[in-house]
């Protein structure tokens, strides 16, 4: 459905993408994830035809995004991070005026689906963002495109409205569009990805489906916090003890991914045996900015 | 295209435009006979001693059509900026507030989403001077007595609204360079007035859209053939504008964070 080599794109001196390669298959819910500023919307702007890239090759829904004429001659669904409606219209009239058509069954079942069939006479300036949110949704399926590029569709949202918007998303899985969405919260793929891929600088720092990213973070990590800093060479033997996988040292803290929970034991060896204070000892499971350190490494 | 002029119609009744231009223009083609038939003589009155009435006579000795005629001056001044000002927004306000964004990805065509445009406000700002200028020829023919017919009152009213057209094309040219609402108001004052002035220095107000004004001042009971010129530069600079805009609203990039 979409296929990305070599994607560059540049704002003034700042390099918003740096040779993305990217690749969503047709039927797939595939989460784009990365830090702000990564470089998320510039790609999905480009991959939606609305900004053009400087380099690179662009297939989106078997269409050469670099030679296209207008946006709409994609034939996608796309949520931009921040939808703008027309205030002053309702959501029944925005999505007939999106539709191009006067009313009719579509237009009530995008309402009724996306759950504003009692709002559905309500000027728009008086929603609130989650329901803003679902009207974008709406809006990208007034064609009923077999490919959706949702932008940060829940990261704004509170729980109960991100909660709407990921059933809204597993809903379109379940009819079968194909589904690319961004977001930074490590949560919302898990619930509803198939593939996830890492933007960092604007270029792809790891593409896995979230079987494999599930196989990797779910190796216990612990946090340790030394009474006082550790040489970089006991560091760099501690990394070396078998059953560790990586080490990741920040200011007062470094933290270690392990294969499994027994590899503790070694660890508190080691550590006694070079008499390293300990602080605080503690295990948990991996949060994004693990997985986008751990890539950095891995790059 | 339904939609689009669907929406444009809502937008001119919701957002209060019509209203603006309606009552500015009536305002002023109200205002203007009861300023020259009873405000000014008053003032006046109070700046002259001994026989006022032969003091101020020939300063206040109107006609219908001088009456008319100084209604006219007032819609190229005040008209032209109220225009610019109330319309400043019309697509400038769509690129800077990402407006646009959705109806581009769902399939608008930037052609039927400017013709729209053009279509409303431009059939507004036709309307809304001739309405203003048959309120005007109504209102001074009560105070002054009728002294001209109908028909020139249609034809300069007309002429009036070509020209407006003039400025809704520049408005939306404006708009879409400069993305912003306000600069872009300023840029189409800049032009109309600059255009003018320029074209009555040096005497070839004729070729200019201007030549419009100049030709609904004269309020003639039928077309001149003179007229012809003026006509086809305003609808030949009209054109060039919205070629102007739909090629750069093609190149654009959108959904960007620094508009």
């Amino acid at each position: 459905m979409i296929k990305v080599t070599g994607l560059t794109k540049k704002f003034g001196a700042f390099q918003a993408l740096n040779g993305l390669d990217m690749q969503v298959k047709a039927g797939e819910v595939y989460g784009f994830i990365g830090q702000n500023g990564a470089g998320k919307t510039t790609a999905m702007n480009i991959l939606a035809g609305l900004s053009r890239p400087a380099q690179g090759e662009c297939t989106v829904n078997g269409k050469d995004v670099t030679k296209l004429t207008h946006p709409g001659d994609l034939n996608i669904g796309y949520l931009p991070e921040d939808p703008k409606f027309y205030p002053w219209m309702s959501a029944r009239e925005t999505l007939c005026y999106l539709s191009g058509a006067q009313g009719g069954n579509n237009i009530q079942e995008i309402l009724r689906w996306t759950g504003l069939s009692d709002v559905q006479n309500r000027r728009v300036g008086g929603f609130s963002r989650g329901m803003k949110q679902r009207l974008g949704i709406g809006a990208a399926l007034i064609r009923n495109p077999q490919l959706l590029i949702l932008d940060e569709p829940s990261s704004a949202l509170d729980p109960e409205g991100r909660s709407e918007v990921l059933s809204l998303i597993r809903d379109l899985k379940g009819i079968g569009k194909t589904i690319l969405f961004s977001t930074h919260i490590l949560d919302d793929v898990e619930r509803v990805c198939d593939t996830v891929g890492m933007i960092d600088n604007g270029k792809m720092m790891f593409e896995k489906t979230l079987a494999q990213l599930q196989k990797e973070y779910t190796q216990p990590m612990f946090d340790i916090t030394p009474a006082s800093p550790v040489k970089s060479g006991i560091l760099e033997l501690l990394e070396r003890l078998p059953g560790v996988v990586s080490l990741t040292n920040s200011e007062k803290t470094f933290t270690i991914k392990v294969t499994d929970n027994a590899v503790s034991v070694s660890v508190m060896r080691f550590l006694a045996e070079h008499e390293i204070i300990i602080e605080n000892f503690s295990q948990r499971k991996a949060r994004l900015e693990d997985l986008f350190l751990q890539g950095v490494n891995t790059k | 295209m339904k939609t689009e002029i669907l929406k444009e119609l809502r937008y001119a009744l919701r957002s209060g435009r019509i209203l603006i231009l309606f009552a500015s223009f009536m305002f002023f083609a109200l205002l203007t006979p009861v300023m020259l038939k009873i405000v000014i003589p008053m003032i006046l009155s109070g700046q002259f001693s001994g026989d006022v009435q032969q003091a101020i006579g020939g300063l206040t000795d109107m006609t219908q059509l001088d009456c008319i005629r100084n209604y006219m001056d007032d819609v190229l001044q005040i008209g032209t900026i109220i225009i610019a000002f109330t319309l400043c927004g019309l697509t400038a306000s769509e690129i800077r507030d990402n407006t646009w964004v959705l109806p581009i990805c769902a399939g608008k065509r930037f052609g039927r989403m400017i013709g729209a445009k053009l279509l409303v406000f431009g059939t507004l700002l036709i309307l809304v001077p001739i309405l203003a200028l048959l309120a005007d020829y109504g209102y001074s023919g009560i105070l002054y007595g009728f002294e001209i017919g109908f028909l020139p009152i249609l034809y300069g009213g007309l002429l009036q609204g070509i020209y407006m057209l003039f400025l809704l094309s520049c408005l939306m040219m404006w708009g879409v360079l400069l993305k912003r609402p306000i600069p872009a108001g300023f840029m189409t004052l800049a032009a109309a007035f600059g255009i003018h002035f320029i074209s009555s220095l040096l005497r070839f107000e004729e070729w200019t859209p201007s030549g419009l004004l100049a030709h609904a001042n004269r309020l003639t009971p039928t077309l001149d053939s003179a007229l012809l010129i003026p006509l086809v530069m305003t609808v030949l600079l009209i054109v060039f504008m919205l070629i102007l805009t739909l090629s750069r609203l093609k190149q654009m990039e959108w959904n960007t964070r620094n508009v």
